[in-house]
């Protein structure tokens, strides 16, 4: 009897004191989880003629069908563009506002870098920004838990980005003020719109030497 | 039902053991001078428990099983361990006096009490000065009691091979059972100790208030070891003895099954999640129901359980004096609705039934209960088998040792003294802000 107290208790000190020494000290320690994030876009264009003085909504519909399983809606950038098409000689360009109504969809609206209305004369692109998926930026982040799952369980939540968007866009057609030639009314023009979707994937890798 | 329900159930159940058995044992005057002071012993390690387990429900509730400390926990935490301080030696007091005496001569008790005292005073002064700390070796308790009680069930089971129709056997098992409730909760992890596994090796001593890989964390984990030796000892004689004779008794029936539900307990922990299993705190569901079903059940129902054997089939209490025989009844009566009605609400966790249903199993089941007790209580009340006629004329018989019921009276009132004492140490423990997390 003596004997097995005797070899089990210097078994158990060999485990604490040798063994399983650093993972006794460490067991309080919390891992560090490398996150990576494999991006990929969507892009989808929509043009519409619209006619002067009106404003038109453009419609984006993001569901489970568009992204692909296991990836999140990350960042949403807009490109509106046209040009002068009237064929009017030396007509300038037209008009165009645009505003993307915060709402429809989950997102961090009030992010400091969103970019939601801008408007042009000049027949230059116009370019929106909606951080869609909080604090997101593609980089790497490092964070602290005990599973890989929980390291990313803040880089999975679906409901960001799903629903509908609604970006208005309004024409006013400008005409040359005074010349020599004759010129026909212009009336309309055509917006194009170019949804781009940027979506991640997450993948958590353990720090080594950590926990 | 959680662990928070089961410690405060645990704690009405110690009440009422501990008060009823002061009373009965302070009436019962057939007793030896060791029986005596067992039956006192016995009394007061359920008397502090009955203030320790509701405090320790307190603040796993509070602390959301000891994650976020928050205020009052440390008052509540620190009268806890203070009961804990007096409970572990008054269990090594009970393994040097039954059911054998280790101790045999007046001058032994006095050096025996005087330690009492000194592991009782040192660690008090310690913990309220500097809070949780290496130097309180706590877990010793639990290598002496083992050694000891571990030691008496080998002897007199290989004693009773020979000598049989003596006793032997019984005071074996009464040995066994009681190094079972000082210790038993920590037999379900015994694969740990040898698999090295994360379950046994991390577990905390307090509420992870111990530095991690101090020796406070090692010296616990060797009395847990030590303790686990004993459980394996007393199954590997069971056994030998089985092989030898064909028999085995319903105490090495009990440490088995202790032992192989160890087994199952290693692969529910393995498959819970990560390695956090901890006895009060598991994380995952399986491995908190089961913890609930084995070692929680066993910490807080087993214990009181129990010991009310132990008071009523060895002759502690008088029960030929028809008051005491009333009063004992009534307490096995108040035991055993109690762990009943705690053994239905564990039920319910896996078998979630509706509350009328629940009603109905309830009045069944303590019915059931009480039929039992009925049955048995006569039997075993008329007919006890006292550790002090078992031993007559042996060896190992208690010397006679003449100890006045004014020394008793002294010991008690101390105790009382002491758990009074406590509340105010409590208080000062968490005014002066010692167990820092």
């Amino acid at each position: 009897m003596l004997t097995m107290f005797l070899l089990t208790s210097a078994y158990q000190t060999s485990v604490f004191y040798y063994f399983k020494s650093e993972e006794i000290i460490g067991k309080y320690d919390v891992p560090s989880w490398d996150i990576s994030f494999e991006n990929s876009d969507l892009n989808t264009e929509e043009t519409q003629i619209i006619a002067d003085g009106t404003t038109t909504s453009y419609y984006l519909d993001i569901d489970d069908s568009t992204i692909m399983e296991q990836s999140y809606v990350g960042f949403l950038n807009v490109v509106v563009s046209y040009d002068e098409t009237s064929d009017n000689f030396a007509d300038p360009c037209d008009f165009v506002s645009v505003n993307l109504r915060p709402e429809g969809i989950v997102a961090e609206w009030d992010n400091e870098n969103n970019t939601l209305s801008g408007s042009s004369d000049q027949c230059t692109d116009i370019l929106l920004f909606v951080q869609i998926y909080p604090s997101f930026d593609g980089a790497n982040v490092t964070v602290e838990s005990e599973t890989a799952d929980e390291a990313l369980a803040l880089w999975s939540n679906k409901t960001y980005g799903m629903g509908e968007l609604n970006l208005e866009v309004e024409v006013n057609t400008q005409q040359r003020v005074e010349g020599p030639i004759p010129t026909q009314q212009d009336e309309e023009e055509s917006v194009t719109v170019n949804w781009g979707i940027t979506t991640f994937v997450p993948t958590a890798v353990v720090v080594e030497g950590s926990g | 039902m959680s662990e928070e329900n089961l410690l405060s159930i645990a704690g009405l159940l110690s009440f009422f053991l501990g008060t009823i058995s002061l009373y009965l044992v302070y009436r019962s005057n057939h007793l030896r001078w060791n029986e005596k002071a067992a039956g006192y012993i016995l009394s007061w390690i359920f008397l502090v428990k009955a203030v320790s387990y509701p405090c320790d429900a307190y603040v796993l509730q509070i602390t959301n099983g000891g994650v976020d400390f928050v205020q009052p926990w440390e008052y509540f935490y620190a009268l806890s361990n203070l009961q804990n301080f007096v409970f572990m030696p008054l269990c090594f007091a009970l393994s040097l006096v039954f059911p054998v005496s280790v101790l045999r001569t007046k001058n032994q008790i006095k050096i025996a009490l005087l330690v009492f005292t000194f592991l009782v005073s040192y660690r008090v002064i310690v913990y309220v000065s500097v809070g949780v700390n290496s130097l309180e070796l706590v877990g010793l308790e639990y290598i002496l009691t083992t050694i000891i009680w571990t030691s008496n069930y080998v002897h007199f089971k290989i004693k009773n091979l020979h000598e049989p129709n003596k006793g032997n056997g019984r005071i074996a098992n009464i040995s066994a059972l009681l190094l079972m409730l000082h210790t038993g909760f920590n037999w379900f992890v015994w694969v740990g100790v040898f698999t090295r596994s994360d379950y046994f090796y991390f577990e905390d001593v307090r509420l992870g208030l111990d530095e991690s890989g101090s020796f406070s964390e090692y010296f616990w984990l060797l009395s847990l070891t030590i303790s686990i030796c004993g459980a394996i000892c007393i199954v590997i004689t069971s056994l030998g003895i089985f092989y030898l004779n064909g028999e085995i008794d319903g105490v090495g029936i009990a440490a088995l099954t202790y032992l192989s539900l160890g087994v199952v307990t290693h692969f529910v922990y393995l498959s819970g999640a990560g390695a956090t299993a901890w006895f009060f705190t598991a994380e995952d569901n399986l491995t908190s129901t089961w913890n609930i079903f084995t070692r929680q059940a066993h910490y807080t129902i087993g214990r009181p359980v129990i010991a009310m054997i132990i008071l009523l089939q060895y002759g502690i209490y008088d029960l030929s004096d028809t008051r005491n025989y009333a009063i004992a009844k009534t307490q096995s009566i108040l035991i055993i609705v109690i762990a009943t009605a705690a053994l239905m609400e564990m039920v319910q966790l896996v078998l979630p039934i509706d509350q009328t249903l629940s009603a109905g199993f309830l009045g069944i089941f303590i019915a059931l209960g009480l039929g039992w007790e009925e049955k048995t209580f006569h039997g075993v009340a008329t007919n006890p088998r006292r550790v002090s006629e078992m031993l007559a004329g042996s060896e190992w018989d208690a010397p006679e040792v003449d100890i006045s019921d004014r020394a008793y009276n002294s010991f008690n009132i101390s105790l009382a003294i002491f758990v009074l004492l406590s509340v105010f140490l409590a208080y000062v423990v968490d005014v002066s802000n010692v167990l820092v997390v």
